[in-house]
């Protein structure tokens, strides 16, 4: 059956029951005849059928009835097949043997090794935790590995949705595709079972508690049937709420509803007032929906869904060619792949360019698949972060297995003897490797307990960035993932310790430690190899992180073009069309609210503009230099736009550059635009800009007065962008008006000013909800959250690599030391020096500590290029970090090295022949 | 063999009574004992299977109904499962019709 179709969330929960049940059965053993398994699903189905239109409770208490009598007779079953004579001999020799030697004496042995290990309680202890701290790391990193990219999108057949966007060939950068577009792409390649444009639709509720401005999505009417969802309660978009004029009706995301409205179940059917007008609540989303975040990460979740209401309108009435702000997604027709899709769709952008040279002279369209849309972005970071785990992992093994030889060799003298009385070396490797997992088993409850404690203090952090964060948390395979390198760590760590110990040379212990003879050298050798091997991972890992943070550093540097953004305050505002319908009157609505909010205590200056920088949004509008030849259609320099109230610039703490700043006296007068540096530059070059004049959206001719600063906008990292500023004003883009950003200096704490700045938006108009009230250093913040988010995690991983190495270096020297006790000694009796002895020990210690510094310079330079994609000013060989890395390591291995040279050097020797 | 084990002793009755086909059998037995015995699927299907390795019953194949074209599997009694099921009886008379000449139950008639 279909693996896809047992999940799907259409399916009646009758057959639901039946795939579980089916699966179930499946536990039978192998050998039973098929008929036996159908014969019980057939009774399993008439039980269900019996119980039809009784309670879903009911149904699911047959299911739990019959999965426990088929646990309950399992044992039996599988007796049976072992009774039976219907295995193989190879079957029967190898359970015989498995009887034998392995699980022959095994709970006494468990029961030893658990005696064994209480023994040695500290040593437990340090294995435990080196454990816990190994696998809680790795499993915490794969449980968002697990949430975000493993976990299957709660749709019904997730993997044929495809998002179409606009892309240039090639190019990663994604752009809205036109309407009109979006279908003539769905019609004429006949390639979608159903398909739905999305648009942002921002939106303030009314009447229903305090006014509060939403985030919302209007979509076509097939938009959850694309996606195969069932709503908790009511129902979803019909065809006929698609339609102009029946299409004041909303869908509420089941988080909105539960704080909204108190998961008040009557909500459906009831009016809310959405920009003053009143629509009907027809349903409400599952806890299982799960936004498709077609809007982008930044809006959040969205929390209200209305239709697009163009269905069947004439083409003259719906959004032009030119414009572009949707988003498509569609179900795949089965049958059909990708990539004949999309070879479909480009010879329709080929017509569309053909048919449109005018409206869309540059028509095109990129299929993604949504998984990749939603996620794709983070899947190279979260690769990165689990193989930096992984070698975490890889130290911490390798340090219990140091632990554990060390360990061993006090234990020698037990093996030596049980070989000797015959026990076959199977038996002492098992022996030995029962212990290891019982403590990685241990190590692993613990680590898991460590690993929820991380996720929870994650989760927050990373929501804001990393897509489908929010459910991040364990669950099966989380569980299964954790218990996997458990076993994994248990016999990596316990192998190479059981197999020396138990080898050839084992019985020679007896001599060896009745004789308390040095230890073999090659035990110490091996030793050295891990303590390498140590040292080259940790190098490794802060090398990484030194890349990471020094780029975070480079990034916190960045010159935002603003200053001093703590003392900003922002919030933002939407006027509806209802209360608000001229531009005049919103302009002299930001002139009054600024007025007051200027004149609060506290409040030195503030403005109004359409897209504040790092904050999310982004625009683009054709700007032609008058001056200058008429570049052809579509290949107009793009620049943003801004258009002001208030007094942006000293506000916001923006430097004027040349020319003088828009002011209240434009008003009147011919249109005037100050402009970026960057735009000067690529219009004009060397050039002055002031006094040219450029046109705006093919339409509104101005003339520079004023250079300013560039802004970072979208990123800390990009490139700076042209950008224009005119005044509101001066009525040059009247669609800019509508939804603003209020900033506000502030002297002092700016959010010791919300509520008073609440009360004063209320005194003009009460029914005004204010959004977003944040400081700009917020923004400016949230700007490197992610790579933050990166850097700490690494710096974390490389303290903890760091701390392990210093614990396995310190304990190999130290052993070492002590075995070699006796020569020390006999030496000293024999008039060697004191220092001389010290230096010794320390320059052998440090030779694997050396080896493993240079071996991992090498394994940083290989592999730093694989972050260089997240490193900002920073190469990838950056040498001096490079250099920091080798020196830190070499001060910690000596640190670990020094104590137990200096007890070397001043051992008595005459004590030391004496006891023996 | 003897004494049968109750579950056994059920199923040979409900089979013997030409109750054939699983759900039939399991709905027999359920009603018999007012719900206190329900068979679920695996100890059903389990048990018939030990009882026809013990040689008590017997299964084959027929068609079902004209419009259901899936093989259905069916029960009877063998020769001698229905001697089985005739000495568990006998048994189980033997014990009752001891059990009704004691004096206790005796007393309890005639009152």
């Amino acid at each position: 059956m279909n693996r896809h179709l047992n999940v799907h969330m259409g399916r009646s929960p009758q057959e639901r029951l039946l795939g579980i049940y089916e699966r179930a059965l499946r536990l039978l053993p192998a050998s039973c005849p098929s008929s036996y398994r159908d014969q019980q699903l057939e009774l399993f189905r008439h039980l269900l059928e019996e119980t039809a239109g009784a309670s879903r409770w009911a149904l699911w208490s047959i299911l739990a009835r019959a999965t426990l009598d088929l646990f309950w007779n399992l044992p039996k079953e599988y007796r049976r097949v072992l009774q039976s004579g219907t295995v193989s001999p190879q079957v029967r020799g190898f359970r015989h043997w498995l009887k034998e030697n392995i699980m022959h004496d095994l709970r006494s042995e468990v029961r030893h090794a658990v005696r064994a290990l209480i023994r040695a309680p500290l040593f437990s202890l340090a294995v435990v935790a080196t454990f816990a701290l190994g696998i809680g790391a790795n499993s915490a990193v794969f449980s968002i590995v697990n949430g975000v990219l493993l976990r299957e999108l709660p749709y019904l057949q997730p993997e044929r949705i495809v998002r179409l966007l606009d892309a240039d060939a090639g190019s990663a950068v994604t752009r809205p595709i036109p309407y009109l577009n979006f279908w003539e792409w769905v019609d004429r390649s006949d390639a979608f079972e159903s398909a739905a444009a999305f648009d942002e639709w921002t939106v303030s509720m009314t009447g229903q508690g305090e006014p509060e401005k939403l985030e919302g999505g209007l979509v076509n009417a097939a938009f959850f049937e694309v996606l195969g969802v069932r709503p908790a309660l009511g129902r979803l978009f019909s065809p006929q709420d698609d339609t102009d004029g029946r299409d004041r009706v909303v869908i509420l995301s089941n988080g909105f509803w539960r704080r909204k409205f108190g998961s008040d179940e009557s909500v459906v059917g009831r009016s809310v007032n959405l920009n003053g007008v009143p629509h009907e609540v027809v349903g409400v989303l599952g806890t299982d929906f799960e936004d498709p975040l077609l809007a982008g990460m930044d809006s959040g979740t969205i929390p209200i869904w209305r239709p697009l209401g163009l269905l069947g309108l004439p083409a003259e009435r719906l959004p032009n060619r030119g414009s572009s702000s949707y988003t498509g997604i569609a179900r795949l027709k089965t049958g059909l792949s990708l990539e004949q899709t999309q070879v479909r769709l480009d010879a329709i952008s080929e017509q569309l360019r053909r048919e449109f040279p005018e409206d869309s002279p540059n028509a095109a369209v990129v299929l993604t698949p949504l998984r990749e849309a939603m996620v794709g972005d983070v899947r190279y970071s979260l690769g990165i972060l689990m193989a930096a785990v992984v070698l975490v992992l890889a130290i911490a093994v390798v340090n219990v297995a140091n632990l554990f030889l060390t360990r061993g060799s006090r234990r020698r003298f037990e093996f030596a003897l049980k070989t000797a009385l015959g026990a076959s070396r199977l038996r002492l490797v098992r022996q030995s490797l029962i212990e290891s997992l019982l403590l990685a088993i241990t190590g692993g409850g613990v680590g898991l307990l460590v690993a929820l404690g991380a996720i929870g203090s994650i989760r927050p952090a990373v929501s804001a960035f990393l897509p489908r964060a929010a459910l991040l948390g364990l669950d099966w395979r989380v569980l299964a993932f954790t218990a996997g390198i458990g076993v994994l760590a248990g016999l990596g760590a316990g192998i190479l310790p059981a197999l020396r110990l138990t080898g050839r040379k084992a019985a020679q212990g007896l001599v060896e430690t009745s004789r308390g003879g040095s230890q073999g050298k090659a035990s110490i050798r091996g030793r050295s190899a891990l303590v390498m091997c140590q040292v080259c991972c940790a190098l490794v890992l802060f090398a990484g992180a030194g890349l990471l943070i020094k780029s975070l550093w480079q990034l916190t540097k960045v010159e935002t073009g603003f200053r001093d953004s703590d003392g900003v305050l922002t919030f933002r505002l939407a006027l509806p069309s209802t209360d608000y319908p001229e531009a005049s009157q919103m302009v002299s609505f930001y002139e009054r609210l600024l007025d007051r909010l200027e004149a609060l205590p506290g409040v030195e200056s503030g403005a109004a503009v359409n897209l504040l920088p790092l904050s999310g949004g982004f625009d683009g509008n054709g700007i032609a230099a008058e001056d200058l030849p008429k570049p052809r259609r579509g290949q107009e320099l793009s620049a943003q736009v801004r258009s002001l109230s208030g007094d942006y610039f000293r506000t916001m703490g923006i430097r004027l550059v040349q020319g003088r700043l828009l002011t209240d006296e434009d008003a009147g007068g011919p249109a005037v635009t100050v402009v970026n540096r960057a735009l000067a530059l690529r219009l004009w070059g060397s050039e002055d800009a002031l006094g040219k004049s450029l046109t705006i959206a093919g339409e509104k001719s101005c003339r520079v007065v004023g250079v300013v600063d560039n802004v970072k906008h979208l990123a800390l990292d990009e490139p700076d962008v042209p950008r224009v500023y005119v005044s509101d004003r001066q009525n040059v883009l009247p669609w800019q008006l509508r939804r603003k950003t209020l900033v506000l200096r502030t002297a002092g704490n700016p959010l010791s000013l919300v509520q008073s700045v609440r009360t004063t938006v209320r005194t003009l108009d009460s029914g005004l909800p204010l959004s977003d009230v944040r400081t700009m250093r917020q923004y400016v913040t949230e700007a490197s959250a992610s790579p933050r988010f990166r850097a700490y995690l690494f710096g974390a991983f490389a303290a903890l690599a760091i701390a392990l190495t210093l614990v396995g270096i310190y304990g190999v020297i130290s052993y070492a030391v002590s075995q070699g006790m006796r020569n020390i000694a006999i030496r000293m009796a024999l008039g060697a020096q004191r220092r001389r002895v010290t230096r010794e020990v320390l320059s052998q210690g440090m030779i694997p500590i050396g080896t493993g510094i240079a071996l991992g310079l090498l394994g940083a330079l290989a592999l730093s290029r694989w972050i260089s994609a997240f490193l900002f000013q920073v190469e990838p060989e950056d040498p001096w970090i490079l250099a920091v890395s080798a020196i830190l390591l070499s001060v910690v291995g000596a640190a670990a090295v020094y104590s137990p040279a200096r007890r070397a050097g001043r051992a008595d020797p005459i004590a030391l022949l004496r006891s023996e | 063999m003897l004494p049968m084990k109750r579950i056994w002793l059920h199923l040979l009755v409900a089979i013997a009574e030409g109750n054939r086909h699983g759900y039939a059998i399991r709905k027999t037995v359920e009603e018999r004992t007012d719900g206190k015995i329900r068979l679920w699927p695996t100890t059903l299907y389990g048990t018939l299977r030990v009882m026809m390795e013990e040689g008590l019953l017997q299964e084959y194949e027929e068609k079902g109904q004209p419009d259901d074209h899936r093989q259905r599997r069916f029960y009877r009694l063998t020769a001698q499962g229905c001697r089985a099921l005739e000495e568990e009886t006998r048994r189980l008379e033997d014990l009752v019709l001891a059990a009704r000449k004691t004096p206790a139950l005796r007393g309890s008639e005639i009152e």
